[in-house]
């Protein structure tokens, strides 16, 4: 009665696949669509069946009965028949209310199941956002809380399905720039999902070109776009991106930062102006309002900002991509992400990417430096919110960055830390420029394009490089300093190195870390994503590095 | 005798005589049925009967009656004493669900059993009493004292015709009635002539569709209910219980999930005993687990507070928890013994024990004023023993494969046994199933073969270890410093992965993580990181990760490095020739010193003695305060210890609200004490006390008054009447400002507290 399947799934809904078995790449596509991967080092994945991913594979099309499939064919031991019931119920609950366009009375929030109408409608909250009860099974929505409704039904755990359409918006000829390039499949199969979904969000690991799945997106729709982004940096990264791909011009494309406020047929907004408040109100949000626009392109979702959900929740009519490396928000927001944007359309694991070759293999290293005995005493004594910056930015880390600097000396170096002061000091150490946030942008364009053309080879890096900067050669990375445990930044950083090198090389990814301090344990928590990730790491000591043999590479 | 004997063939007069007509078959199923008169055996026939018909005796009878049974039994006692059986099936004819085959089967039970004697159908009395004053919801009979009911009773069409012609409310209100005779209305008692009819009741009490029996009470006529009921005694007769199964499903389906919920529940209990086995819980004075201890138990098994106490407590029951003479729920010796055997065997343990525990652990879990502590006697029920073995033969007797929910059990439960439906009973039945789930006696809802092993006292541990997974022999580490063991692990290597590494996933497959903390818990227990690393390159089937092994030399590297132990004297010399001296005299050789650090030496000996020891060795030691100053000894000063300076009574500023009520009960005083002169209240009669008080109610005037208390000791009471009613008088007391209930008949006396006007 046991088959030899590579999947154990455990009652507290956790899936362990086993990837060396023959049939873990079958399992693998099998099970994406309803469970999220939580971990994926070298042997086993863990996934995890949770209600909003069977929401999600429900938002795909699949029943219950795919899932329960998936799940009995592959399962190396009887899986447990409550877990299955309860898969069942679960995704049973999706689309039982579905909000759509009546031809008569407008937006309407229709039900299949009465009683689940009436449980909802009994709810404190919902009864505010909805109208006058049209017949047993249906109920007018006001049409300006359409978000807010479908928020609220998901903490209701009554997950609408959102089928009332969207509005077209102004259109305006966009398309892909044939002669330069051709989508790469991933990313084809990315656009082509989102835009039979209607809105939803794409995850892409760093370095896969979620930029061109953009674009992609907006050739389909072929209206305004308004794209918004995290910082200035990334607005103009898009801007030169966009140029290249498509049939846009220099006229069509506006930029609504701090520095400049153009509403063009395709307007790139940074977060930060979107959130600017001037006297008490959020100034800049009538941007969303400012056009008529088809499609409202959110990059790095797994960033946006609060205020910017509150109003997402005021446009639901129009179509939602949003992109992403990881779902995973350090502030637990996902189910916002999931009724707002929209739910997943497409996920694509990094390995699975660096497997077809599109982004580079990477070799992590943890360097793990000892304190000098003064700087050891003074660190005991400090303050615990010091300790933090003081065990990172031990001047000792500064010989093992020249070290490694000098390991690789064909490669294009990017040092990345997060105290001014240490950049500035390992600026001069290494006579090499540094790039802040008090940097001009002038100046950073001017660096970038210098790094990218070969004339610089190493930069110092604040983390304004954190996001969404393209320096295609770089060839290595090594952190000394960062914010705190954060899983995020360590994927950012992770993506600088990962853009495919042009002769196949792998790529460098160097953290040195402070051991017995702080430091040491952040690092363990970063470390860990890495891990989890799939990239194997190692630790080395500094003393072995700066003394010992050269042992591989 | 003889006489008696055929007087009963032609017609007994009572249970006795009835009772002796009977054949020796018959008086055996009786006593079968109704154990509780066999203790003791009566000595005749007429002790018999006399027993059987005492109230608690016939409670007991009904209490086994199932639903037909006792509705026929009220149908019986509805119809009145010495009803036929043909009147019976007349009053059922109508109910809904109408069987006469049953009908008459029950009439036959309760003959049986002895709650119905006679040719025709007596009741015994107590029988017919358990139902009420209205069995069958039918009032009592009016027509000898009423002339309309009379005229119903004559003719029942008449009562429809009259009620045709009565308003719709009224109509309203005689639906309501129906099935429910009793209601109330305000001054009912009172003759009702037609036109004086003001409201819908009132015109009911008028044609006497309704009869006032006291002055709010109203009841309607058993004549006018028959007549609207068509002769019905009871709306419905549920005949047949409802299905205890609900369904249906694949024996293999249902044997994985209880497999499953099986080495759960076995790995729970592991994981709560060896966790107890470190850090045991101490048991409450009065017996039992403290709530805190319970709340700890439910993080560590991330499991609910009835589940947790189920695992508690069938550790309990099964000899694998116990609590030692300090004090502490230890795991016992039996527990290495159960922890070495195969995890079938170890199920069977645990199942066995909750088979026959009469402990419920659900009550733990209820919510009250009142909480009960796991491992207390509070938990014990004897009724779940019964309740638990019903619930089992129900499934054991059914279709392989065939699944029930407590719903059905519950709906199936109180047909059988109607009278004693309660709210406890349906707790109690879901609580129990949801522990057969848990310990997968059952697995969605229907016996597993295993489980039905175990109620059949075969090898229950046998049949479940056909279909558990084959133990493995490995674990797989990965650079993310976890470790997955994709089976069971044999008992040993389980007990050192559980120490070494944190348990983050459980069930079938068990997902481990290396910490910092799990490694030094390795290192404290005396494994050395080459202990450990070579365990785990034994164990694991892929090579170890360098971030793993890197890990451990780092901790081992710290490991130790801080060393803490207890002594109560140091001593420090700078002189390290002296201190080796000191080390090395005999004399000073029962203060056992040791060196710890070039020159210091500790002592376990209290300082004072280490002390008198080196003085009279001849050395001249100093003590050293905690902040290491020298401590100079001067005894011929002597002090008690400290204890605080009076501080002067500082006076506050007085608020004018303070001020205010000083003198309102300065005033108060006063006027107690002005009456007072004129010497004591005067003794007046209670109706004079009465209208002096309403006078002052009326006047809101302040009073004096006498009261006498319990004891007889009479109080003087400045008061202000607030209420008078029902030989009570509430008042405002002026003296202790607040407002008090007083007995008039202990007033004893009452005047002014101040000449009228003068406020």
């Amino acid at each position: 009665m046991m088959t030899d399947g590579p999947l154990i799934v455990q009652s507290d809904k956790t899936l362990l696949l086993e990837i060396d078995h023959p049939l873990s790449d079958d399992c693998r596509h099998a099970i994406a669509p309803f469970a999220e991967l939580e971990r994926a080092p070298e042997h086993i994945h863990t996934y995890r069946v949770t209600p909003l991913g069977l929401w999600n594979a429900r938002a795909a099309g699949h029943d219950a009965e795919f899932v329960v499939d998936a799940l009995l064919k592959y399962s190396r031991y009887p899986v447990p028949h409550a877990l299955l019931v309860d898969i069942a119920e679960t995704m049973a609950r999706y689309g039982r209310l579905r909000l759509l366009m009546h031809p008569t009375h407008g937006l309407v929030l229709e039900s299949s199941d009465q009683t689940v109408l009436e449980e909802v409608l009994r709810s404190k909250k919902v009864q505010p956002l909805v109208g006058k009860r049209i017949d047993d099974d249906t109920v007018a929505v006001h049409p300006s809380e359409r978000g807010h409704l479908k928020q609220v039904l998901l903490k209701l755990g009554w997950p609408a399905e959102d089928l009332a359409g969207y509005v077209d918006g102004e259109a305006h000829p966009i398309a892909l720039a044939d002669d330069s390039f051709e989508l790469r499949p991933y990313q084809r199969e990315a656009a082509e999902g989102f835009w039979h979904g209607g809105s939803g969000v794409v995850v892409l690991p760093c370095g896969a070109g979620k930029t061109i799945v953009g674009a992609a997106a907006m050739a389909t729709a072929k209206a305004t776009t308004l794209i918004l982004v995290t910082n200035t940096v990334s607005a103009r990264q898009w801007k030169a991106e966009l140029l290249k791909r498509t049939t846009l011009t220099e006229e069509e494309i506006g930029e609504y930062s701090g520095a400049r406020k153009e509403i063009r047929p395709v307007t790139i907004a940074t977060y930060q102006v979107m959130t600017t408040k001037r006297q008490g109100t959020y100034a800049h949000l009538e941007l969303f309002d400012a056009r008529d626009w088809g499609l409202i392109i959110y990059d790095e979702v797994h960033l946006l900002p609060a205020p910017v959900f509150r109003f997402t929740a005021d446009i639901q009519a129009r179509r939602r991509l949003g992109l992403t490396a990881t779902l995973v928000r350090e502030d637990g927001m996902e189910g916002e992400v999931f009724s707002l944007i929209g739910p997943k359309r497409y996920d694509a694991p990094w390995k699975d990417i660096e497997a077809q070759g599109y982004i580079a293999p990477a070799d992590c290293v943890e360097v793990r430096v000892t304190l000098p005995d003064h700087e050891r005493m003074a660190y005991s004594m400090a303050e615990p919110e010091e300790r933090y910056r003081m065990a990172a930015t031990t001047s000792f880390k500064n010989r093992v960055v020249e070290k490694l600097v000098a390991r690789h000396p064909d490669d294009h170096v990017l040092v990345i830390g997060q105290y001014l002061d240490q950049l500035d000091e390992l600026s001069e150490h290494l006579q090499a420029p540094v790039i802040t946030g008090q940097t001009p942008v002038k100046e950073r364009e001017r660096l970038f394009q210098s790094f990218r053309e070969g004339e610089t080879r190493v930069l110092v890096v604040s983390k304004v490089a954190n996001f969404s900067v393209d320096l295609p050669e770089a060839g290595v990375a090594i952190q000394v300093s960062g914010t705190f445990g954060s899983r995020q930044e360590e994927a950012q950083r992770l993506g600088r190195v990962l853009r495919p090198k042009g002769d196949k090389r792998s790529a460098h990814f160097y953290t040195i870390v402070t051991r017995d301090t702080v430091d040491a344990d952040f690092a363990a928590h970063r470390q860990r994503f890495l891990a989890e990730q799939g990239y194997a790491y190692r630790i080395v000591d500094a003393d072995d590095l700066l003394y010992g043999q050269p042992t591989e590479d | 005798m003889s006489i008696s004997k055929t007087q009963a063939a032609s017609k007994p007069r009572s249970l006795a005589d009835d009772l002796r007509g009977r054949g020796d078959d018959e008086l055996c199923a009786l006593l079968d049925a109704r154990r509780d008169l066999l203790h003791p055996i009566p000595t005749d026939i007429g002790q018999l009967a006399a027993r059987a018909t005492t109230t608690p005796s016939v409670n007991a009878a009904l209490d086994s009656l199932n639903r037909i049974q006792l509705d026929v039994c009220q149908a019986i006692a509805g119809l009145g004493d010495s009803a036929s059986l043909d009147e019976l099936h007349a009053g059922l004819a109508h109910a809904e669900g109408y069987d006469a085959d049953a009908i008459n089967d029950a009439v036959e039970h309760l003959h049986l059993i002895g709650l119905l004697w006679g040719d025709g159908l007596h009741l015994v009395r107590a029988a017919a009493e358990s139902f009420g004053l209205y069995p069958c919801s039918l009032g009592p009979s009016f027509s000898d004292s009423r002339r309309l009911v009379r005229a119903y009773a004559n003719d029942p069409t008449l009562v429809t015709a009259t009620l045709s012609e009565a308003p719709e409310q009224s109509r309203e209100i005689m639906d309501q009635l129906l099935w429910n005779p009793v209601g109330t209305m305000k001054n009912a008692n009172r003759p009702i002539r037609p036109e004086d009819v003001k409201s819908p009741l009132e015109w009911l009490l008028s044609r006497e569709l309704i009869v006032a029996t006291g002055d709010t009470t109203i009841v309607v006529p058993r004549e006018v209910a028959l007549a609207l009921r068509n002769n019905c005694l009871l709306p419905f007769l549920d005949t047949k219980p409802s299905s205890a199964l609900v369904g249906n499903l694949d024996l293999v389906r249902i044997d994985q999930t209880g497999a499953h919920a099986a080495l759960d529940f076995v790995h729970l209990t592991e994981s709560l005993l060896e966790s107890w086995s470190v850090e045991p819980p101490a048991q409450l004075r009065g017996g039992g687990l403290s709530v805190r201890d319970l709340t700890a138990a439910m993080e560590l098994l991330r499991v609910n507070t009835h589940i947790t106490a189920l695992t508690i407590e069938v550790a309990f029951v099964s000899g694998l928890l116990a609590a030692d003479i300090n004090g502490d729920w230890l795991p016992t010796s039996a527990y290495d013994h159960w922890l070495n055997q195969d995890d079938a065997t170890r199920w069977a343990t645990l199942a066995q024990a909750w088979l026959g525990m009469a402990r419920a652990p659900h009550v733990v879990a209820d919510e009250g004023t009142d909480r009960i502590n796991a491992l207390s006697t509070g938990v014990e029920r004897n009724f779940v023993l019964t309740l638990r073995h019903t619930i089992l033969e129900i499934l054991k007797n059914a279709p392989l494969g065939s699944t029930t929910t407590a719903q059905a059990l519950v709906g199936y439960l109180d047909w059988h046994r109607p009278r004693r439906t309660s709210g406890v009973r349906t707790h109690s039945v879901t609580a129990l199933l949801t522990e057969s789930e848990t310990l997968g006696v059952t697995g969605a809802g229907a016996l597993t073969t295993f489980g039905r092993a175990l109620i059949d006292h075969s090898d229950a541990a046998q049949a479940l270890a056909t279909m558990l997974p084959a133990p493995v022999d490995h674990i797989i580490v990965q650079a993310d410093l976890t470790a997955l063991a994709p089976g069971r692990l044999p008992a040993s290597p389980r007990r050192t992965m559980s120490v070494l590494a944190d348990i983050e996933s459980t069930g079938v497959a068990t997902t481990y993580r290396f910490t910092e903390s799990s490694i030094r818990r390795g290192l404290d227990q005396g494994q050395s990181a080459h202990d450990i690393v070579q365990f785990l390159a034994t164990l694991s089937r892929t090579p170890l990760p360098q971030p793993l092994t890197y890990l451990i030399d780092d901790v081992a590297r710290k490991h130790g490095a801080l060393r803490v132990g207890v002594a109560s004297v140091y001593l420090r010399c700078d002189d390290e020739q002296l201190i080796s001296s000191v080390q090395v005299d005999r004399r000073l050789a029962s203060l056992r010193m040791r060196q710890i650090a070039p020159g210091i030496l500790v002592s376990a000996a209290p300082a004072d003695m280490v002390l008198d020891k080196l003085r009279s060795a001849g050395y001249a030691p100093v003590a050293e305060s905690a902040e290491g100053t020298v401590l100079l000894h001067r005894p011929d000063t002597r002090r008690t210890s400290s204890r605080t300076a009076h501080t002067p009574v500082t006076v506050s500023n007085a608020s004018p609200r303070l001020i205010a009520a000083a003198v309102k009960a300065l005033r108060a005083g006063e006027r107690a004490e002005d009456t007072k002169s004129a010497g004591e209240t005067p003794r007046i009669s209670t109706t004079d006390t009465m209208s002096l008080l309403n006078e002052a109610l009326n006047a809101q005037r302040e009073v004096w008054i006498g009261y006498a208390d319990r004891s007889g000791i009479t109080t003087e009471r400045i008061i202000e009447p607030l209420t008078i009613s029902g030989g009570f008088l509430t008042a405002f007391d002026l003296r202790s400002n607040e407002v008090k209930t007083f007995t008039i008949a202990r007033i004893t006396g009452a005047q002014y507290a101040q000449a009228e006007g003068h406020e």
